[in-house]
């Protein structure tokens, strides 16, 4: 009786939410440019597309045709080529607020994003790379050294057998699962310590157990620390009721998405047993 | 020069009348308990107001020696004549509760015509029905015009454009910081321990500041000085008790009241099943509070006061995992804490001074766990169940706390020069203790790690004079400023917030025009409109400038006594400066540090709208309506491209319609229609497609530029009253909340919907907006015992 009674209330007061589709009036959706991108100490990629409808269907259209340039004090630096993901440059640069990023498109006009200022880059040490009991996951750990007040990093392990890396373990697509920054360990030695899956299958159906993995170490800037999280907030919490979750960063005038700035460290191990 | 002919003509008028005036003073009580009355309107044989009660009941006003009568009237209570003493002198009133003649409804009832202020009594609080069985004094004044409700899950309000943390509430002169129980769908007023309720959306008096938007006065009952009686009430969401009486006949009385959820009685022993995983979860909620007021009166003309609240929110979850192997726990503790002690005296017959000393404490402590075990199975016997022995393997443990605490001493004098001038003068010196947050980050097998916001502290002081004048007959003007100051470690602000008012007021009319500023120099960490009950307070730093408002309004209210109407029209502008922002991520386990650098300044708004309230009597019945048509913007430099906003909040229309029916003499119907334009919010008018870089995601177009589908709902309330003898009776209350149970949408967000085949097989996804709905009809019954 006495959960009975527990349970009416709680049902009453708690569970009374409905959720429904509602067929609600949305505003007309103008294509506007996409430019994601991220400028690091190994070069820039920049993808370049336009916004779809929000009915409409998820199906990507590629990348498209536009003339990408890169700009320092309004004079043009670099055409960007376009390659089969995205437009990339040819040079490293020391990327700075002074940078410009331009994308010109014949119908849907000109968008352009300004670039900060690269961190600088933070090296990985001791990194080591054990198999789990199971061989199917690795147990990695590194160490970074951190310098300054307020730093921003993300990592990323990509797994490789015989130096051919696993399947869509496309380095510089961050994710947000793994940021993090130093307000616990400002100035001081951090040992990161993850798990990564290692076996994947091939197109033959057979199983893939990697033998090395790459560690990938982002020293992001602030604006694309608070991008990535928006972004991983965004991904948690879409489809959650009682979450309102902020707008994802856009920081592309004239159009949708982010230009952000990064160093890059990487270092490959070998698994060991 | 002919201002100055006029000044010495006038002062020669005033000097000249004061010669053949006296005074006359006292307090208006009510029959029965003797507690004061608040704001009732003494008359003079014209009926033309010449002095209203303070919050203590007391009143004083020169008489001019023709006078043989004054009329002193009151919301809630029988008007009565009263006969001026020919020398002059102390006069205490009693007045009765209205006697309906069984069931009608007075015409002669008395209705405030101030537009800018509104005041509650226990009794216009029960012609609301009551919401889960809780009569709620937020929600009360949410139905007021000019006044925008939160969401359903939000006990705040947002009055003339502002916005929730812009509103002040005092409890027997001392500051609340948070008033919400159970997530904010209550407030933390119990309506039992309440006398009077005064309600400021503009025309701010003088002694207040702290705040842009509102000035709410809750006094706590004083308790019957007369005999002991009490109350006892069970409800669905809480109990209550009210236990009141002379300590003293006539000189001290105390007043007791308590309240209590009691969820966590129907789950004793549901947390000890979920940590020996005997049942999967546990969901523990309580909430008390209690209030305690001692009154002592050493003569008619000095009085004490010591008054005290603590409220308390204890939410706790535990959540086993798959196979007991993961356990979550979350906990959210939540405290008030109020002690005030007052005193006025009453100086010869045209001065009156209050002192008041105050401290007040909001404080939160959180903890969100997540253990993580390894399970070995022993079975000794063959014939003995296995027994499964769990260990900890990894733990993480997030702790974190905050609060703010305020020391503060007010003063305040009355002077009643003649009924053409009155001053009031006075100082108030806050002393504000900010801790934040503070964090503690355990793991197991590893440092924990501390991260704490260093305590601040701010001297928050003002000086404030104001200046009644009663020009003619009909014209009054009132000026006054207040100057204050905050001195904090790194800053020192300092500001004018001047405040006129000109009224123009006959028998049953009132034309009022009001311009005043307010300067706010704390600040709420918060996010509006979601199930956020994590706040704290943060002080004025270099970076976070004090927040400042002008309003101007012009209000208009007529009184058809024939016809037993009241209405009321007024118009408001208001602009924000400096308005502040916290900029958090949902995810972070950190929220609120580094508030300082996260947090928005400088941000402007505007608020701009109509309101209109009318209220009728016809026999036993009593009908209210209020509505508001309203604009309300917002612009940051740093958001949506620096171009202005809706308000979230920013509701065109907010309609209500209260009806009241005495059936008879014990039994009551009431009934509350609730209109109002859906909140605002981020339309998403597209994607960004998957691509190298990130997965899908939705862009959003402007700020808040979407809007809610329109929310409405019926509330019902039937009270039946049963006596025993003629001091107990037993009431029963019956409510129904959203009787026609509308699926109001409390949010609309982007999703994806799975369409099927007949196989349950996945076919197609579609892009579509959802919306979720809480609260359907809910009906609820409390009964009530009245002793003595």
């Amino acid at each position: 009786m006495r959960s009975f009674l527990a349970l009416l209330l709680i049902t009453t007061l708690w569970s009374c939410e409905v959720t429904s589709v509602k067929n609600v009036p949305l505003p007309a959706s103008p294509q506007n440019l996409v430019v994601i991108g991220l400028a690091t100490n190994l070069g820039m990629g920049v993808y370049v597309s336009t916004t779809a409808p929000f009915k409409g269907s998820s199906v990507a259209t590629g990348l498209l045709e536009a003339k990408v340039s890169l700009l320092r004090g309004n004079q043009a630096v670099e055409l960007l080529q376009k390659q089969s993901l995205f437009y990339t440059t040819s040079q490293r640069r020391n990327y700075d607020q002074e940078y410009l990023l331009q994308v010109q498109h014949l119908t849907l006009g000109e968008a352009s994003a300004a670039l900060e200022t690269l961190p600088e880059r933070v090296a990985i040490v001791k990194p080591i790379a054990t198999f789990d009991k199971n061989e199917r996951d690795v147990n990695v750990s590194f160490s970074l050294k951190d310098a300054g007040e307020k730093n921003y990093y993300a990592y990323k392990i990509i797994p490789a057998n015989n130096r051919i890396p696993a399947p869509d373990s496309l380095f510089y697509r961050i994710s947000p699962d793994f940021l993090f920054d130093n307000l616990a360990f400002a100035n001081q030695t951090k040992t990161v310590k993850t798990r990564q899956a290692v076996a994947w299958r091939n197109a033959a159906g057979q199983t893939i157990r990697a033998n090395r993995v790459t560690i990938y170490l982002y020293h992001l800037s602030s604006a694309t620390y608070d991008y990535y999280r928006s972004l991983g907030e965004y991904l948690s919490f879409f489809d959650d009721t009682f979450a309102i979750v902020l707008p994802t960063k856009n920081n592309i005038k004239n159009g949708q998405g982010f230009v952000g700035a990064c160093s890059i460290d990487s270092v490959s191990v070998v698994v060991k047993p | 020069m002919p201002l100055l002919r006029f000044s010495f003509l006038w002062l020669l008028l005033v000097s000249t009348s004061y010669a053949q005036q006296f005074s006359v003073k006292g307090t208006v009580t009510e029959a029965g308990t003797g507690e004061p009355i608040a704001s009732a309107t003494i008359s003079d044989s014209t009926k033309r107001p010449i002095a209203t009660t303070n919050q203590f009941g007391y009143y004083s006003f020169v008489a001019n020696k023709t006078w043989s009568q004054f009329y002193v009237s009151a919301i809630g209570y029988e008007s009565q004549s009263v006969a001026v003493p020919t020398s002059g002198g102390a006069l205490n009133i009693v007045l009765q509760l209205p006697t309906l003649q069984e069931v009608e409804i007075k015409a002669s009832y008395q209705r405030s015509l101030l537009t800018n202020q509104v005041t509650l009594t226990p009794t216009g609080l029960s012609k609301l029905p009551s919401v889960g069985g809780e009569r709620d004094l937020l929600k009360a004044i949410g139905t007021f015009a000019g006044v925008a409700v939160g969401s359903e899950l939000s006990s705040g309000i947002n009055v003339r454009g502002g916005s929730n943390d812009q509103n002040l509430f005092y409890l027997d002169g001392a500051p609340v910081y948070s008033t919400g129980h159970l997530f904010g769908f209550l407030s933390i007023f119990n309506p039992d321990a309440i006398q009077r309720v005064q309600f400021h959306k503009g025309d701010f008096p003088v002694e207040f500041g702290g705040r842009l938007s509102s000035i709410t006065e809750v006094a706590f009952r004083e308790g019957n000085k007369n005999r002991w009686e009490g109350k006892a009430e069970v409800g669905v969401i809480s109990s209550k008790l009210l236990v009141e009486g002379p300590l003293i006949p006539n000189k001290t009385s105390i007043i007791l009241t308590a309240r209590s959820a009691y969820l966590n009685l129907f789950n004793l022993g549901k947390k000890q099943a979920v940590i020996d995983r005997r049942a999967e979860n546990y969901f523990g909620y309580n909430f008390y509070d209690l209030n305690l007021k001692i009154s002592h009166s050493f003569n008619a003309n000095n009085k004490l006061f010591l008054s005290y609240y603590q409220g308390v929110d204890n939410y706790e979850t535990l959540l086993n995992g798959v196979l007991g192997l993961t356990r979550n726990q979350n906990q959210r503790f939540l405290s008030n804490q109020l002690l005030s002690l007052r005193s006025y005296h009453a100086l010869g017959t045209r001065s009156f001074l209050q002192f008041g000393v105050h401290s007040t404490r909001y404080a939160y402590k959180f903890l969100e766990d997540n253990t993580q075990f390894s399970s070995t199975t022993t079975q000794q016997n063959p014939l003995l169940q296995p027994r499964v022995i769990y260990t900890a393997v990894e733990q993480i443990a997030n702790k974190s706390k905050g609060q703010i605490q305020d020391i503060s001493t007010n003063a305040l004098a009355d002077f009643t020069f003649n009924n053409i001038l009155k001053i009031k003068t006075g100082a108030e010196v806050i002393r504000h203790i900010y801790k934040p947050v503070s964090y503690t980050f355990q793991q197991m097998g590893r440092d924990s790690v501390q991260l704490n916001e260093s305590t601040q502290t701010a001297t928050e002081s003002g000086v404030f004079a104001g200046l009644l004048v009663n020009l003619t007959t009909k014209w009054q003007f009132n000026a006054g400023a207040r100057y204050s100051f905050f001195n904090s470690e790194s800053v020192h602000y300092k500001g004018l917030e001047p405040r006129f008012s000109l009224l123009f007021q006959t028998k049953h009319q009132l034309l009022q025009l009001s311009v005043n500023r307010m300067i706010q120099y704390n600040h709420a960490l918060l996010r509006g409109g979601e199930l956020v009950d994590k706040v704290t307070w943060v002080p004025s730093t270099g970076r976070i400038l004090p927040q400042s408002a002008l309003q101007g309004s012009l209000g208009w209210s007529h009184t058809l006594s024939q016809a037993a109407i009241n209405y009321s029209l007024s118009a408001y502008y208001k602009t924000m400066q400096n308005l502040s922002m916290y900029q958090y991520f949902l995810n972070s386990p950190y929220i609120y540090y580094n508030w300082s650098e996260n947090t928005l300044s400088s941000g402007e708004g505007q608020a701009y709208g109509f309101e209109l309230t009318t209220e009728k009597t016809l026999k036993n019945w009593d009908f209210k309506l209020n509505y508001t048509l309203s604009w309300s913007k917002r612009r940051f430099e740093e958001l949506n491209n620096g171009k202005w906003f809706n308000d979230l909040f920013d509701r065109r229309h907010n309609f209500n319609f209260n009806m009241v029916w005495i059936i008879n003499k014990s039994t009551q119907l009431s009934l509350l229609w609730l209109y109002y334009s859906g909140q605002r919010y981020d339309q998403p008018p597209g994607r960004i497609l998957p691509n190298p870089f990130t997965a899908e995601y939705i862009t959003y177009g402007g700020m808040n530029e979407g809007k809610l589908p329109d929310y409405h709902r019926l509330d019902v309330g039937l009270s039946k009253k049963f006596y025993s003898s003629k001091a107990r009776f037993w009431e029963i209350n019956f409510n129904i909340y959203n009787l026609y149970s509308r699926q109001n949408t409390y949010r609309l967000f982007p999703a994806v919907e799975v369409i099927v085949d007949e196989q349950k097989r996945p076919i197609e996804r579609r892009n579509v907006m959802k919306s979720a709905s809480l609260f359907p009809i809910l009906p609820s019954v409390n009964i009530t015992y009245k002793f003595r």
